[in-house]
């Protein structure tokens, strides 16, 4: 490996003055298609992990922006996600939600979620939360890499990565002020300021978020059955985060608090658990210092500083048991912290305008609990004592990457890279990967060979019996992507894809001991194919998806559906009226467990129609009304967690102003 | 858990050698995309400045000079290849001396030109209908009326309001808003 490396530096060093200037993929004709703010949006430099246009990078990638947040009024990272290929969901109405890209169905943590380029997986699981604690209105844009990223991104990074750009200024003064009111008890509050001053070359932002929602009546039959009539169901979440830029130094900061009852964790009706006054309590806090050099345009190096904190406070009430006749019940009080410091080192080097060649360096120390703190009061009416610090374990990890993409001819590029990480938990994993990028001004192909792994973490580890000789999943991934822009306003494309996972974290339930082994094994044969059309008041998407997992015996995994599909159309009626109409449509699934109240596991398809009517600058406001499931469709979410199904919300509206403060 | 024993000392010196092949640096022809974001800007600026009191005005042609770097009038050449201005066809050229400037409409003054030749070239042009249009930090107070910097890897602009009032081209208000103002009055 070692020579292979030298070798490669040998050659990179000996032909940088052989090759002529090339083009940048960045074309005279896409510049000319920009307006003046999107050219003072643009980088001078192509620099994300790496910074690419969309079509050099070799992955299928999606893109939502500020703007179509806005239209659309998404009020969850989830409901922006739903309307893209390839995503499916069991939303729990509680504590977290779950996102499945590509047939993987997870806790969550085999997509990486990055803020601002920094991971907020939660440390102890490796799954990412979902839910309400994101500020929508403080997003840039979300892009969504599909596919394995491991050799960029390590470990969770298998079914794709989620970045979420926040908003800054790159000019002058700007900020909103947004209130929101809705049914389901549900309210938002929030903010963002921004500026950046080009005498000093200073940029700040700060934005914060208050938010509430019992997102949806799931009482009685109205939750099938699940819960009784007098069950709470509430999330409260916080966020405030702030940025800030001075020259080549930016440091962030972001802080998320989740509150929200545990009720639908778990069943009450006909089970032991009771209910009502539970609280799950999460804190998220990470921060970034980053130093940025460029050089001639040649060379540039990033340096991050990056601090993750999740910690479930202690606070926290898991589960309340119920008193019998002969016992007094219980509540379950949580507490799990955990904290990792990291540096990633990153050059991006052009020796010459056909080569692209980036490495890095990344070292972590992360303290970790060896799984909750768990402390029990002795009454269904009396709160838990404070759980004591569990035991903490300490986990290094030190990894190395390099990414050559190289110009073989002015239209076709090759990607190849490879990833080595060393851990001190679940020792070493290589990770390669190769692909061809080709790109013409209206076509683009991309062929893509991806491998990427998820590591155990304590909480696999310490599950249930436990079982310490866990190892990485790994997933090989083949994918062809192509796009067609038939017209400068029209566009078509298409992914075909077959992942591998092996070494499949299983759970393994004996009796009543339960543990994760690896064991069994997931196939995914998909096809997702997507359109969009716009002109200067109409823009128009549709998308399908075809998905096929199944076990090595053909055995098709639950909690996926083979078939569905978005389209949405957004209207500009006039310079301030707007109205957007979007539909999903989701295929039936199995559920894992046979449902009571259906005797089967049969989960019935279901479609969808939400709409926003928005009327916007009326002095400097904004106003919009949304409506989600606008025909009160009764559907529901498969269960990985009681023998049954989550119902879904039923027609939700919500009414929402923002003001602009520097209009 | 499996624990694994790091070597990473070994791996350490491997990338460190790695990475001193990379960082050797080397001379390097001017960015590309810099250069036609910057042609990008140029096209955006014809938009927004009226060029009627030109003598040269009513010529067939639309004239662009780049003194200095050659790749800057490559850069216009492929951005104004199929661009028309106040409905007439571009002509970019190349120039070296000053004598050269005469019937241009913009000159581009490249981040090649020293200050010496600045201020040879600005002595011709200020005064004249000429939109100058320089790339260096410090140009624009010099005298260029708009001087295009990178600022944190974004392209920002400077307009020189003096130079600008002495060389009776009217320039849009949006445009003159969406820079920066330097230059005393």
């Amino acid at each position: 490996m070692k020579r292979l490396f030298l070798l490669l530096m040998i050659g990179v060093n000996c032909f940088s003055n052989v090759f002529a200037q090339e083009k940048d993929t960045l074309k005279a004709d896409d510049i000319l298609k920009m307006s003046f703010t999107d050219l003072m949006n643009t980088k001078v430099i192509s620099a994300s992990k790496v910074q690419q246009e969309i079509k050099d990078v070799s992955a299928t990638v999606q893109v939502i922006t500020a703007e179509q947040i806005k239209d659309r009024g998404y009020f969850t990272l989830e409901e922006a996600l739903g309307d893209l290929p390839g995503f499916q969901f069991r939303n729990i109405n509680g504590f977290n939600s779950y996102v499945f890209l590509r047939g993987a169905p997870s806790q969550n943590n085999l997509i990486l979620l990055l803020v601002d380029g920094v991971q907020i997986n939660e440390l102890n699981s490796g799954g990412f939360y979902g839910g309400g604690q994101f500020n929508m209105s403080n997003i840039e844009r979300i892009e969504i890499v599909y596919g394995p990223s491991s050799t960029l991104y390590g470990t969770n990074a298998v079914s794709g990565v989620i970045n979420i750009i926040t908003k800054s200024s790159n000019w002058g003064k700007k900020g909103n002020i947004s209130m929101l009111a809705g049914t389901f008890k549900t309210g938002m509050l929030d903010f963002n300021l921004r500026n950046y001053n080009d005498e000093s070359q200073i940029a700040y932002s700060v934005s914060g978020m208050y938010k509430v929602s019992e997102k949806a009546d799931l009482r009685g039959i109205d939750g099938d059955n699940n819960w009784t009539g007098e069950m709470e169901n509430f999330e409260n979440d916080f966020s405030l985060s702030a940025k800030l830029r001075i020259k080549n130094f930016s440091a962030g900061i972001i802080f998320q608090n989740k509150q929200s009852s545990m009720t639908t964790n778990n069943k009450s009706i006909d089970d032991k658990y009771f209910d009502r006054n539970t609280l799950w309590n999460i804190s998220f806090l990470n921060g970034f210092v980053k130093y940025t050099y460029n050089r001639s345009n040649r060379i540039s190096y990033k340096s991050t500083l990056y601090y993750r904190n999740a910690t479930v406070n202690p606070n926290t009430v898991n589960n309340i048991i119920k008193a019998t006749d002969t016992t007094s019940g219980n509540q379950v009080g949580y507490y799990r912290p955990n904290h990792l410091v990291g540096l990633d080192n990153q050059l991006i080097y052009n020796p010459f305008k056909k080569l692209m060649i980036i490495g890095g360096i990344i070292g972590e120390i992360e303290k970790l609990s060896d799984g909750f703190s768990i402390s029990n009061s002795n009454s269904q009416f009396v709160p838990p004592p404070a759980p004591s610090k569990p035991d903490m374990l300490n986990n290094n990890l030190f990894s190395y990457y390099l990414q050559l993409n190289y110009k073989i001819i002015n239209k076709l590029s090759f990607v190849g890279g490879i990833r080595h990480d060393f851990s001190s938990y679940y020792g070493r994993v290589l990770t390669p990967r190769a692909g061809l990028v080709f790109n013409t001004d209206k076509f683009t192909a991309k062929f893509m060979y991806n491998r990427a792994f998820r590591a155990p973490k304590p909480w696999d580890y310490n599950y249930g019996t436990g079982n310490e000789l866990l190892k990485p999943e790994k997933m090989h991934s083949f994918e062809l992507f192509t796009s067609y822009s038939i017209l400068k306003n029209l566009s078509f494309g298409a992914s075909l894809y077959r992942n591998h996972i092996n070494d499949k974290l299983t759970l393994d339930i004996s009796g009543s001991d339960v543990r994760w082994v690896n064991e069994n094994k997931l196939n995914t044969f998909g096809l997702e194919f997507y359109g969009n059309y716009s002109t200067k008041s109409l823009s128009i998407y549709a998308n399908y998806t075809y998905t096929n997992s199944y076990e090595d015996e053909g055995i098709l995994i639950p909690e996926i559906s083979m078939h569905t599909a978005n389209a949405g159309v957004t209207y500009s009626f006039s310079p301030h009226i707007k109205a957007n109409l979007r539909a999903n449509y989701l295929g039936g699934r199995n559920n894992p467990m046979l449902i009571p109240s259906t005797g089967d596991n049969k989960i019935d398809g279901v479609f969808l129609l939400h709409g926003a009517i928005s009327y916007n600058d009326f002095n400097g406001f904004d106003i919009q009304l949304k409506v989600n499931n606008f025909f009160n469709e009764v559907y529901y979410h498969p269960s990985n967690r009681f023998a049954g199904r989550y119902r879904q919300p039923q027609r939700s509206i919500m009414l929402m102003i923002t003001y602009d403060l520097f209009r | 858990m499996a624990k694994s024993s790091l070597h990473i000392g070994k791996h350490i010196a491997l990338l460190i050698i790695l990475f001193s092949g990379l960082i050797i640096p080397c001379r390097g022809e001017a960015q590309t995309r810099e250069l036609l974001l910057k042609a990008g800007y140029i096209e955006k600026f014809t938009h927004f400045v009226d060029w009627s009191k030109n003598p040269f005005s009513k010529d067939s042609l639309f004239k662009v000079a780049v003194i200095g770097d050659k790749k800057f009038s490559l850069a216009l050449e492929q951005i104004f290849s199929n661009i028309k201005v106040n409905e007439k066809s571009v002509k970019v050229t190349y120039i070296t001396s000053v004598d050269q400037i005469k019937d241009n409409m913009i000159l581009v003054i490249s981040k090649s030109i020293g200050s010496d030749k600045l201020d040879e070239i600005l002595d011709y042009t200020t005064g004249k209908t000429i939109l100058t249009i320089s790339e260096k930090d410090g140009y624009g107070v010099r005298g260029s009326i708009i001087n295009l910097v990178v600022v944190d890897e974004f392209i920002r602009y400077e307009i020189n309001r003096v130079t600008l009032g002495k060389s009776g081209l009217k320039m849009n208000s949006l445009l003159i808003k969406s820079g920066t103002l330097v230059g005393t009055k």
